[in-house]
């Protein structure tokens, strides 16, 4: 079989970036999977986006991925959250129609040149003088390749746990990946274990929504995509219910009976999506717990029901269900699940997501130990670009903590490691009010070009947005006015005797575009997406330029790369404790050991007066 | 820390069921940390100046002997004296125990319009120390008694001291009377009334060292740290976005780890997810 340059194990969420990003950037891809039918499904929550997750979306989208246009054409609820707080903290989100998404994924990855699409399941790894050379199905065959992508998600060795029954498999109904899980085990690679739930899915037809809180998206919905021009899937309503005092006892007198009360369940879960179980046992004060009851489609018979991830057996779970409002007749199509899987320490990679360990093998998604469909996608994207890059003898592209959320998590997972399901939160990003959802464009597109990931009808539409944003910033600086002009205009201003620009009023809390076009009649030119990307440019600049400091010396700390040989023994005036941290860790640059929790300021100083003694200043 | 977890479960969350009161506890976590912000610059003083030393600044109008007042407190020739007005054009400092306390002694160029551009920098720099100073004293020319020159009159009123020199040169009655409570007379020739104003600012200096509680902040580089604190945390309001809010906050909390050693984000989400039901 003639070899590919670049091959993507796992069809999630992951994977499809994965093997959208090297196809194209340029590599020859595939992606193999073990069915082709399930190539971008939703194995959990139906919705993409959110708080955090939002502005991954978004930053995939502007290096031209799929995740937003997909969901573009699946969304049957869009809402943006946190409309009442500033724009920084904006979270796009989506309820998808599960299997419209699913097609979607799969009609992009269908249109997408240099991808081949293969159904197999990988059993091992092939190696050529210690690189990895490509993959083995069970099928007996063997696929050569110059870069691999394993993001086999929860399929290493997944254990799910239904009550007192314990089922080995990935998902339900799917065999977990065992013979893979061995071989990055026997490659020495540190693995942990983590778990995470499901809450049961119910029949739409046997719940009463007219007792519910109805929850309606935003009309109209915005896009998540800047290349969807409008969204034409019909949209539909959402509902809240809740727990009750009595749900809460009946959990709380089986709560034995889960695999997680009853020890058998050793890895952690993550505390922002606790089970019900958990919410009950650990807040009892709190007299009920929000559920939103969310549609898994415009024809599915089945809601998902959001808040009650559960691991109780399914008899206590049809029990507590039909104590909530809405609920007292429910009919249970599957029943939740709480399910353990293995992780590899993500320490262990690059910030490429290349591994340390295997030269040429890259990992994305829950198998580096986080959760969500978003943040598998955006780890994908970047382990799909550098497993292109590396096929093609470039270097590695990196992002870094002030570009981009998915550089915030990829150095939060290389350099802090985890130790449970990492989540993105916008509470992560140091320069939360550079990076946001609105421009993540304006960040990333033109690097994203720069790489070679941007196809021509992004890169035009791109082209225009910046030159009209150009000419609309020069406008609101020329546009000039006196503070007694601005006060009659009902603008409070000092009345200082200053002049100030149109785009300086817009840095005021509170300023509005249509006031300041009152004033100067020419701002009603601009178009209406490049005036609102412009007024929330404006409102940040302020706290924009004095936070500029601290990127740059952020960046001179990036700067200064660790030789990838140190060797940690040899650094003197460190602690030993620091010493096993950053000989475990290896980062890559001095910023990255200086963020590695446990390390003083000292012993940061002590290991950068060893690394300028030694001379070997780069390792790059 | 509780006020940036409170903002930050509020925008991370945004679709949870928050307590509605969670904006009006992490503004008063706000206030209130500013207050011992504030609390602490005000001791702060006392804890840099024993580490660093209290600056005592000595100004006056030309030819007045301050550089003479000096070397007679110093017990040594540190500054050039002459009877030319405008000798001294620099700042000359002199550093020296006075009773157990470290004390910087600050002679600088006469206040008058100046012959030149290196005095004009000379008087620059005098106002400038006079500012910077813990305590002034200004030296007046005795036989010019009681008349303030009418541009000295903004620094005396806010000069620890006013001095009168030259006292070898005025009548005994002139002397008493100022003793009595406008200034002190003293003579730098003679020594007269040097003991007393020696023992003046002795007593100044150690109410001013050993003020109250014990200061957390005795370095200048973690003073200026507080005072970024101070100023960033006073820009917050609660009228502000949240995720303004707590930008100033981050910025606040950067500031404080800079003196009180790190703090995580990891500790914030642990406070969160800790006080907060939350998540699905």
């Amino acid at each position: 079989m003639t070899g590919f340059d670049v091959i993507v194990v796992g069809g999630g969420h992951a994977g499809c970036e994965a093997a959208a990003a090297a196809a194209r950037a340029g590599a020859a891809t595939a992606l193999i999977t073990h069915k082709i039918e399930t190539i971008g499904e939703m194995s959990c929550n139906p919705a993409i986006g959110g708080v955090g997750k939002g502005h991954l979306v978004r930053e995939i989208d502007a290096l031209d991925g799929l995740m937003a246009r997909v969901i573009d054409q699946a969304g049957i609820q869009f809402r943006m959250l946190n409309r009442s707080k500033g724009p920084a903290v904006w979270g796009p989100r989506a309820q998808a129609d599960r299997q419209l998404y699913k097609q979607a994924m799969q009609r992009a990855l269908a249109e997408t040149e240099n991808l081949t699409l293969i159904a197999d399941p990988v059993e091992d790894l092939l190696f050529q003088g210690g690189e990895v050379a490509g993959v083995l199905g069970a099928s007996g065959t063997q696929y050569p390749a110059r870069a691999v992508v394993i993001t086999t998600g929860t399929f290493l060795r997944g254990v799910i746990h239904l009550g007192e029954e314990q089922t080995p498999a990935g998902r339900v109904g799917e065999q977990p990946a065992v013979p893979l899980a061995q071989r990055i085990e026997a490659a020495g690679f540190c693995m942990g274990r983590l778990k995470t739930g499901t809450p049961a899915r119910l029949v739409r037809a046997s719940i009463d929504f007219a007792v519910c809180e109805e929850q309606p998206g935003d009309n109209p919905p915005e896009p998540m995509s800047w290349m969807t021009d409008r969204v034409s899937v019909p949209q539909i309503s959402c509902f809240i219910t809740h727990t009750r005092p009595d749900t809460h006892d009946i959990i709380r007198a089986n709560v034995h009976r889960t695999a997680m009360y009853a020890g058998r369940l050793s890895g952690p879960g993550p505390r922002y999506c606790p089970s019900v179980e958990d919410k009950v046992m650990r807040f009892p004060d709190k007299g009920h717990h929000q559920i939103f009851l969310e549609p898994e489609g415009l024809e599915s018979g089945l809601v998902y029901p959001n808040g009650i991830s559960t691991s109780l057996p399914a008899d206590v779970q049809e029990q507590f269900l039909r104590t909530i409002p809405g609920l007292e007749n429910v009919q249970i199509a599957r029943p939740g699940y709480a399910i353990e899987y293995d992780y590899v320490d993500p320490r262990e990679l690059l910030p490429s997501l290349e591994t340390k360990r295997l030269p040429g093998l890259f990992l994305a998604g829950q198998i580096n130990g986080t959760t969500g469909y978003e943040e598998a996608a955006a780890q994908g994207l970047v382990a799909g670009l550098n497993a292109a890059r590396k096929a093609g003898g470039l270097e590695a592209a990196v992002f870094d903590r002030a570009e981009a959320y998915l550089g915030v998590m990829i150095d939060d997972l290389v350099t802090r490691g985890v130790d449970e399901p990492y989540r993105m939160f916008t509470s992560r990003a140091e320069y939360r009010l550079a990076l946001r959802a609105d421009n993540a464009d304006q960040r990333l597109t033109a690097k994203g070009i720069a790489l070679d990931l941007v196809g021509s009808a992004r890169r035009q539409a791109f082209a225009a947005k910046r030159q009209a944003l150009d000419e609309g910033g020069a406008l609101l600086r020329a546009s000039i006015a006196t503070p007694n002009v601005l006060q009659n205009a009902g603008l409070s201003v000092n009345q200082d005797g200053r002049a100030r620009s149109a785009w300086e009023c817009l840095g005021q809390p509170k300023a509005d575009m249509a006031e300041l076009t009152a004033i100067w009649p020419d701002l009603g030119q601009l178009a209406p997406p490049i005036a609102a990307q412009l007024a929330i440019d404006a409102r940040y600049q302020g706290y924009l330029a004095r936070e500029q400091a601290d990127v740059e010396a952020y960046r001179r700390d990036e700067a200064l790369h660790l030789p990838h040989d140190l060797d940690y023994a040899q650094v003197a005036g460190i602690s030993t404790e620091e010493r096993q941290k950053l000989a475990r860790t290896r980062p890559t640059t001095l910023g990255g050991a200086n963020r590695i929790p446990g390390m003083t300021p000292a012993g940061v100083v002590a290991l950068l007066r060893h690394v300028r003694r030694g001379g070997r200043k780069t390792a790059a | 820390m509780k006020a940036l977890a409170l903002l930050e479960a509020s925008i991370d969350f945004a679709d949870e069921e928050l307590p509605p009161e969670i904006e009006a506890e992490a503004a008063a976590a706000v206030r209130d940390v500013l207050a011992q912000v504030q609390a602490e610059l005000a001791k702060a003083g006392a804890g840099i100046r024993l580490r660093e030393g209290l600056l005592l600044a000595i100004i006056g109008p030309p030819n007045v002997g301050k550089s003479s007042l000096l070397n007679a407190i110093a017990g040594r020739e540190a500054a050039i004296v002459s009877s030319i007005p405008g000798t001294t054009r620099d700042v000359v400092e002199v550093s020296l125990d006075l009773g157990g306390f470290p004390v910087t002694l600050a002679d600088t160029a006469g206040l008058r319009e100046a012959a030149d551009a290196i005095e004009a920098e000379g008087v620059r720099r005098a106002r400038g120390l006079a500012e910077r100073a813990d305590l002034t004293v200004l030296v007046l020319d005795g036989r010019g008694w009681p008349d303030i020159p009418a541009d000295m009159r903004d620094i005396a009123a806010d000069a620890a001291l006013v001095v009168w020199s030259k006292a070898d040169l005025i009548a005994d009655g002139a002397q008493r009377s100022m003793d009595s409570g406008s200034g002190f007379a003293i003579s730098s020739k003679t020594g007269f009334g040097l003991d007393a104003l020696r023992q003046t600012l002795l007593k100044l200096a150690r109410e001013r060292l050993s003020g109250g509680e014990a200061a957390i902040v005795t370095r200048h580089r973690h003073w200026e740290a507080l005072q970024n604190v101070q100023a960033v945390l006073e820009e917050w309001s609660p009228a502000l976005e949240p995720e303004v809010q707590a930008h100033l906050i981050h910025q606040a909390n950067r500031g404080m780890s800079r003196i009180l050693g790190r703090s995580d984000i990891e500790d914030v989400l642990d406070l969160i997810f800790s006080e907060f039901c939350i998540g699905k």
